[in-house]
């Protein structure tokens, strides 16, 4: 019964339409192009969630923000305060595109989605990091930023982003230096002096380490203008260069 | 050639037909026109023009015949044109904007066993006369392929194009919903 609701017979009709030229089959210069169009936008997308990636480590690390992670559990909160995250959004809609675009490919689909969407998040994020950390890729565009077609040169120039004033985070450079209490110039309001109680618990170490004319990295609560540290940091290899790109870049 | 000679491979008559031979693809018609009616029939269960639908299969196939690789298998590429025929025919009924099957996300262990599919078959194939056309056409689908068209989980797997873990557990989901299905009927 079921066999005979299934028989048809379009033999004729198919190789009719055939043989008159009504069909005919595609070049497989067609089908060669249009592989090699997918895997040319398949590692387009990768060397851009790469960039993005690496761009953000670059960032973290010009701003000195990855020394918040060292101030413990409320560093890492004001570490997540400052992350950039428009850019990790804009990598993982690439990842989720890059994932699809691997779908197309035998390997793609035999794994499961949300499996295959970690190994290429895992893979981005070790090529990114370690294109920033290994390598001086970074610094070297930022350096020749000018020089730079204007969309790369204008992407590095937000490389090194300001602490906003009000969020307890500031890069200061040490005026005077008194008992759990420094007066330093806030850089992000060019050349506001304002008062920072240091932390109870601040090692001697790092205490004794302080000198005036230091630069350092504070994160604090901060009220009526003065910060309540919770850590601070010094930053030697701070460039006052740096600084000052990135004032013009909150006052301009 | 003898294009009667049934010991012929198919991937050995598309070899033919990308050389061609255009008489040669008549034979694959031959070989897969009830099949794929019959999948088609069941997979969409209310749809009157699978006459149609088959022939459009067949002639996506001929078209794009010279981006089969024939050291895969024909039937698996065969049957994954007819799975995007059937499917954009069913998406034309239904306003789905972005689906997420979650089956495919994670990985699931897959059991395909000969002799348990062996003593299934008879089973399923009545359960599936009963009641296929009230489940949703995903496991429909796949209890299609595999209890009446004989395909194994890998194949399915490379039909669908999704992992062979979302196809045990499709097919271990499908078997449940057809089984609640009929036991809803009985009541």
């Amino acid at each position: 019964m079921e066999k005979e609701e299934t028989q048809i017979n379009i033999k004729d009709k198919i190789l009719n339409e055939i043989q008159s030229g009504d069909i005919s089959m595609r070049p497989r210069f067609q089908f060669t192009l249009r592989l090699i169009a997918l895997s040319a936008l398949t590692f387009f997308i990768l060397l851009i969630s790469v960039f993005i990636l690496t761009f953000i480590s670059f960032s973290a690390r010009i701003s000195h923000h990855d020394e918040l992670l060292g101030f413990g559990f409320r560093g890492f909160l004001a570490f997540l305060l400052v992350f950039p995250w428009f850019f990790l959004i804009v990598d993982i809609i690439l990842i989720f595109f890059l994932e699809r675009c691997l779908r197309n490919f035998k390997f793609g689909y035999r794994f499961p989605v949300f499996y295959l969407f970690l190994v290429l998040l895992s893979a981005v994020l070790i090529f990114g990091l370690g294109l920033d950390r290994g390598t001086s890729f970074n610094d070297s565009i930022l350096e020749r930023r000018e020089h730079l077609p204007r969309p790369i040169g204008n992407f590095y120039n937000q490389a090194n982003r300001p602490m906003i004033k009000g969020e307890g985070l500031c890069f200061c450079k040490i005026l005077a230096i008194g008992n759990k209490k420094l007066i330093v110039e806030d850089s992000r309001k060019g050349g506001t002096v304002i008062d920072v109680l240091l932390p109870n618990d601040l090692p001697l170490e790092i205490f004794e380490s302080l000198t005036i004319g230091d630069t350092v990295l504070i994160a604090g609560q901060e009220r009526d203008g003065v910060i309540e540290a919770f850590g601070i940091r010094n930053i030697p290899n701070m460039h006052l260069e740096r600084l000052e790109i990135r004032e013009q870049s909150i006052y301009r | 050639m003898n294009k009667d000679d049934t010991d012929i491979t198919d991937e050995s008559i598309v070899m033919l037909v990308q050389k061609g031979d255009k008489e040669a693809f008549g034979l694959l018609v031959d070989r897969y026109q009830n099949k794929l009616a019959r999948y088609g029939r069941k997979f969409l269960s209310r749809v009157e023009d699978i006459e149609d639908m088959v022939q459009n299969v067949f002639i996506s196939a001929y078209e794009n015949i010279q981006n089969f690789d024939v050291t895969l298998k024909f039937s698996s590429w065969i049957y994954r044109i007819a799975h995007n025929t059937f499917v954009n025919a069913l998406r034309k009924n239904t306003k789905s904007f972005l689906t997420i099957d979650f089956d495919t996300l994670l990985s699931h262990p897959v059991y395909d066993d000969p002799d348990i599919k062996e003593r299934e078959q008879k089973e399923m194939r009545v359960l599936i006369d009963q009641g296929l056309e009230d489940i949703s056409s995903k496991y429909r689908e796949v209890l299609v392929l595999h209890y009446l068209e004989e395909i194994s989980y890998k194949d399915i797997a490379e039909i669908l194009q999704v992992p062979i873990g979302t196809i045990g557990i499709r097919i271990k989901r499908a078997k449940e919903a057809l089984r609640e299905k009929i036991d809803q009927k009985k009541i």
